[in-house]
């Protein structure tokens, strides 16, 4: 494998984690309206993508239209085959034509007449920001688990990777619903169930690598030297392992996005009216039939953000250590 | 560690749904061409032939007393087991009337302290043998007895004894004389004494199978195999007493639990009738002219409990305002389309003993502002949400996963109240986390949906006994509603109800002590094969022993 | 040898006991009750308290814990508080059709990874390699739900050469013991298929990794020196020394497979054991939910000390070093 093309894998990889992110980061200035405004569901819920609704203002808020005609008394407005008769006094935004303002649903509207694309923009934001504290989290109870272990060796060792093998047989459903009913559901604890849920694989990898590196000459000489631990861990072992970790962290960050669309159906993901990704999904599955939109543009925004994930941490794995794809996973 | 995303087992089975409604959405997309040949359809019943019904749940077992009770168990028991008197789904205009069943007749005492049943002499189960007094004093033994715990043994609480008067005739008496005796009496199926007397009482709850398999039978039907979370295979029983009973030779109960997957297959062809379907299929069923889709009333409500024991929703002002803020018609329009409407009571709409002069309060959120305001809510610091005492308004809204009408209604209400500054925050917990929490008062406002039986009983939803004990879920405690509510239950029947249910009808319009939301139709839907399917509001098989199908090569079906 | 089984298996008992008693002070502690299954309860609190009564879970939960271990170690695993029979029952009926979908697709599992990861190693960087490498990391990416629903979109619907779900057919009991074969391995096929190259991403990444490997190690290239053939030193050297990390990544995916079963058990309406854990949680059938646990965890345990032993025959060094190494 040469590592020109690795480094393409990487590119690919990083480029479109990059893109999810600054779209993240820019959601206000992205999404064209607010998320979570519910404009009119008769008329603007469930619409496909590209539709292009005319906006009546009133003074209680906005009526959507199929379209508007404008008639010496004030506005006909169509909504839904049925047509309203407006007075030019009710009607706040009137022009020649028409009204002066539309709403236009690239991506479709949901069945409150939420804007999808809107949605989609600021769930990338949520989503990322999950995946993100999730991973970073894990990572370090991780490695200071795995670091902990390897380096005390003997009882401590023993008892730190039973308990992780302890952990990794736990169901996580029970878990899930121990942790759901115990606590208000918040944002918060489903960051804490996807790290507790996700910690073990990274301390199982940290340790694995630790122990191969403590043997190894420039370890050795450094002991020999006279450096306690914690220096050598700082300065040697920790820079050496960091490698199939961060692998891990990739992929672990992918799992999170999937799992998280999971914990939704269990009422234990992000609560509404805020968009994630995944209770977009949950919101969209009863309605496939009749509205496939809203399901499935997370569902692919989903998709792409789990590939390349995985296409850096590929891309990272060949980069650090060639041989460490047959070893680093088991 | 595998690098494939870890989803616990049940995660993944949560994200199913997901992908079977995807499946729907394909079935959509590639109709099939096939379109049935529609032949003059015969109008004569005729007998034989069989039906496949996509049911939502597996049965929990063939022993009423030691299931828990729901639908989908009660539905297919009772078409094993009969009761003494079927209650008939015609409460719309009058109290429901009785047909007979295991009894062909009964007659109350003077003091209308005992009811005589006399018995269908030719009723056998299903091993020849006759169902007598016998049988229905032990069922009665079986279903008060605190070791077989009998969900509903609250409805017996007031027999005092099932005398046999003869091997035919039965007499229950009663401690005292009240509304629903009748109801009480005929609460549960009738069991076999012979059959399952073997076996004491206090060893029920612990041997579930063995009903299964010392099991005989009354109903119409009986079961000839049942595979769990597959399949139920029901027959006719041909020692049924009564004439041209059950029409079909074989019914099917396929267990599909997701309302999609029931619509797909019914689709496909692979089942005759779907027992679930969700509003948003009705038009791919309706645009079918080989379906037929059916929207019956369901006696269910849904309804916001507010907290009464929390501030502020102490306040029936405050709770009238809230109601005034959440527009009501603009959910049901949203939600369920033609197939709900806003509930005003517990007592539904179409039921006869709700006062229909009660008007649903409008959407009014100018009139909610200026209660709030008069209550000494007002938005001092600007952030949009309103507060006393420098307390902002803001709430849990909970309600349970997996129920998605409901959780779309917190998200509109959430949108709604956000309107007159209350800050509503929806919580979407699993349904047995919730359940411990109603019982604990843990919470602020709860929707949840509710059945009522057609007895008027409102003392487990209303009474203040009942709060964390029975379903008093705002917790409200009024001295007048308790008062109302013995004073019904008092009453020689049920007719003799109806004045004060409209009196408490009436103080909950003004207490507002939950806002009701709506009340929905069941919708399910059918093969134009199957003929003369009425489903009641009690049970989706109510008459599945009068269903029959019209003719038709193996060969056209799968 | 025998001691290092000896250890392990006492590890083994040891991690399971563990496992065990925290599923059971956790479910325990979670709010909730076996009696709140339905949506609609009429029961009166004193009524749901004789439940508990008659189920003991008024006692003190030490006490019911010890209760319930001593049973457990008898190998007596209660009664369903929930269909009100022996848990052993409950999931005895599911365990056959989980093994069943679970094998199928282990041996799909196998056949796709080793056909990709062997050609994507002998092909290295060819365009074929390059093929099957997008495709296994597509298969591995991808949701499994996801997979699934392609799969009866095409073939269920699309064209209709499989039904869309169940495990036999209405009627299918009635049929000749062949016909009924033939019925299942029809409902079979697309969940197995699924689940089965979901699964197989992941080990055609490893095969061809580990092959590529041992393709570059000193005694392949000695062994070709000796001017042995190709297929040979494909055959015999490098794919023996390919296996062992190969091995372990198939003994971390069984347990996987049979819990990753629940997704596809559901969508194809496959009666099986994850089905049966979930309904126990949702209900709080605690017997059930153990009982479950207790077989995952077993599973788990069985597989990964299988793969040990296995990789410990394929490769003499490990076997030594595992023996070396002090593993309570």
């Amino acid at each position: 494998m040469s590592e020109r093309q690795m480094s393409g894998t990487l590119r690919v990889g990083l480029a479109l984690i990059g893109l999810i992110g600054t779209i993240a980061l820019a959601a206000p200035w992205l999404a064209p309206y607010d998320p979570n405004e519910q404009l009119d569901p008769a008329v603007g819920g469930l619409r496909p993508p590209g539709t292009r609704l005319a906006a009546v203002k009133l003074r209680e808020g906005w009526l959507l239209a199929d379209g508007v005609r404008r008639t010496p008394e004030g506005l006909e407005v169509d909504r839904r085959g049925r047509t309203d008769r407006l007075a030019t006094a009710e009607v706040l935004n009137l022009t020649a034509e028409g009204v002066a303002d539309s709403r236009y649903f690239p991506l479709g509207s949901d069945r409150f007449g939420r804007d999808l694309l809107s949605r989609l923009i600021y769930g990338a934001r949520v989503s990322s920001v999950i995946a993100l504290l999730t991973t970073a989290l894990a990572l370090t109870l991780g490695l200071a688990v795995g670091s902990l272990a390897a380096l005390g060796g003997g009882m401590l060792d023993a008892v730190l990777m039973r308990t992780v093998d302890a952990l990794l047989a736990f169901p996580d459903l029970f878990l899930v619903i121990a942790l759901a009913a115990l606590f208000r559901p918040s944002d918060a604890l489903v960051v804490v169930v996807l790290v507790l849920a996700n910690w073990m694989g990274v301390a199982r990898v940290a340790r694995a690598q630790i122990v191969t590196l403590k043997e190894r000459e420039f370890v050795l000489a450094a002991r020999g030297m006279g450096r306690g631990w914690l220096g050598i861990w700082w300065d040697h072992l920790l820079p050496n392992a960091f490698g199939p970790i961060l692998v891990q962290a990739a992929l672990l960050a992918g799992a999170t996005i999937l799992i998280e669309a999971v914990l939704s159906f269990l009422g234990l993901g992000i609560q509404p009216p805020r968009p994630s990704w995944g209770n977009m999904i949950a919101e969209g599955q009863n309605l496939l039939s009749s509205a496939w939109w809203i399901a499935t543009f997370p569902g692919l925004a989903i998709c792409v953000a789990v590939i390349s994930l995985h296409l850096v941490g590929d891309g990272l794995r060949d980069r650090f250590d060639p041989r460490l794809r047959t070893t680093a996973d088991s | 560690m595998q690098n494939h995303p870890t989803l616990s087992s049940g995660l993944r089975r949560a994200a199913v749904s997901l992908a079977l409604s995807a499946l729907v959405l394909c079935l959509a997309f590639c109709r099939r061409s096939e379109e049935p040949g529609n032949a003059a359809r015969s109008t004569t019943p005729q007998n034989g032939g069989s039906a496949a019904i996509g049911w939502t749940a597996d049965i929990a077992g063939v022993n009423e007393t030691i299931v828990p009770s729901s639908n989908a168990t009660n539905d297919v028991l009772f078409q094993l087991f009969d009761h003494l008197v079927e209650e008939q789904p015609d409460f719309t205009e009058h109290a429901p009337t009785m047909a007979p069943q295991l009894a062909k007749a009964w007659e109350w005492s003077e003091d209308r302290k005992a009811i005589t049943f006399h018995l269908e002499e030719k009723a056998v189960w299903s091993d020849g043998v006759p169902v007598t007094a016998e049988d229905v004093r032990f069922s009665w033994q079986a279903q008060s007895n605190p070791a077989v715990a009998y969900s509903d043994a609250n409805a017996k609480r007031f027999i005092t004894d099932v005398e046999v008067v003869d091997p035919h005739t039965a007499r229950f008496h009663f401690s005292s004389a009240y509304a629903k005796q009748l109801l009480d009496a005929n609460e549960g199926v009738i069991l076999p004494k012979h059959a399952w007397s073997a076996l004491p009482f206090s060893e029920w709850r612990k041997n579930g199978d063995w009903f299964r398999d010392h099991l005989v039978t009354s109903g119409p039907f009986r079961l000839v195999s049942w595979k769990p979370q597959q399949e139920i295979v029901l027959a006719k029983n041909e020692r049924y007493f009564q004439p041209e009973r059950p029409r079909l030779d074989r019914v099917v109960l396929r267990i599909v639990p997701e309302a999609s997957s029931q619509v797909a297959q019914l689709l496909a062809g692979e089942v005759d009738f779907a027992a679930n379907v969700q509003p948003t299929d009705a038009p791919r069923i309706q645009a079918d002219k080989k379906l037929e889709m059916l929207a019956i009333p369901f006696r269910n409500f849904v309804f916001a409990a507010w907290n009464n024991q929390r501030e502020p929703f102490g306040d029936a002002d405050v709770r009238r305002a809230l109601t005034l803020a959440i527009d009501r018609q603009k959910i049901v329009d949203t939600l369920w389309g033609p197939y709900a409407k806003v509930a005003v009571s517990p007592i539904l709409s179409f039921v006869w003993a709700h006062d229909k002069s009660i008007q649903a309060l409008p959407y009014d959120p100018a009139e909610a502002r200026k209660i709030l305001a008069a209550k000494g809510f007002r938005d001092s610091d600007g952030d949009g949400v309103i507060e006393r005492k420098g307390k902002p308004f803001r709430f849990d809204l909970t309600t349970n996963a997996g129920n998605q009408q409901r959780i779309d209604a917190t998200v509109m209400i959430q949108a709604q109240l956000a309107s007159v500054g209350i800050a509503a925050a929806p919580r979407i917990v699993e349904f047995n986390s919730l359940a411990a929490q109603l019982d604990a008062g843990s919470y602020d406002c709860v929707i949840l949906g509710l059945g009522m039986d057609t007895s008027l009983d409102l003392t487990t939803l209303l009474h203040s006994r009942s709060i964390g004990n029975g379903n008093n879920l705002a917790r409200f405690s009024n001295p007048e509603v308790d008062r109302l509510i013995e004073e019904a239950a008092g009453q020689r029947d049920l007719e003799a109800m109806v004045p004060v249910i409209h009196q408490i009808e009436r103080v909950l319009q003004r207490e507002q002590p939950a806002t009701f939301l709506w009340e929905s139709k069941r919708l399910m839907a059918a093969n134009r094969r199957v003929r003369n399917f009425e489903p009641s509001p009690i049970y989706m098989l109510w008459n599945l022993r009068d269903w029959w199908v019209e003719p038709e090569p193996a060969a056209a079906r799968r | 040898m025998l001691s290092f089984l000896l250890r392990r298996l006492g590890a083994s008992i040891l991690l399971l006991w563990l496992v065990l008693s925290a599923v059971f002070f956790i479910v325990h502690a979670t709010p909730g009750d076996p009696s709140h299954l339905i949506e609609d309860p009429r029961m009166t609190s004193a009524e749901r308290a004789n439940l508990r009564r008659i189920y003991g879970l008024d006692r003190p939960l030490v006490e019911q814990y010890v209760l319930w271990l001593k049973a457990a170690v008898r190998g007596d695993w209660g009664i369903s508080m929930v269909q009100n029979r022996p848990v052993a029952r409950v999931l005895g009926g599911a365990i056959l059709p989980t093994f069943a979908l679970a094998g199928s697709a282990l041996a799909i599992q196998l056949g796709v990874g080793f056909l990709f990861g062997v050609a994507g190693a002998l092909r290295r960087d060819r365009p074929l390699d390059h093929a099957l490498r997008v495709l296994s990391l597509i298969f591995f990416s991808l949701p499994v739900f996801w997979l699934s629903l392609m799969a009866i979109l095409v073939f269920a619907v699309h064209w209709p050469l499989f039904p869309a779900g169940g495990m036999f057919s209405i009627g299918a009991e009635s049929l000749p013991p062949l016909a009924r074969a033939r019925d299942l391995i029809a409902h079979l096929i697309l969940p197995a298929s699924v689940l089965g190259l979901a699964f197989s991403g992941q080990l055609a990444r490893y095969v061809r990794g580990s092959l590529l490997d041992a393709l570059g190690q000193e005694h392949i290239r000695m062994a070709r020196a000796r001017g042995l053939s190709e297929r040979r030193i494909l055959g015999v050297h490098a794919l023996r020394y390919a296996l062992s990390p190969v091995i372990q990544i198939l003994a971390l995916s069984i347990p996987a497979l049979l819990s990753g079963s629940l997704i596809t058990e559901v969508v194809f309406s496959w009666p099986g054991l994850g089905r049966v854990g979930f309904d126990a949680a949702i209900g709080r059938d605690y017997p059930v939910i153990l009982a479950s646990t207790a077989l995952a965890a077993v599973l788990v345990i069985v597989f990964n000390l299988a793969a040990d032993l296995a990789h410990a025959a394929i490769d003499p060094r490990v076997r030594d070093a595992q023996a070396a190494r002090a593993t309570p």
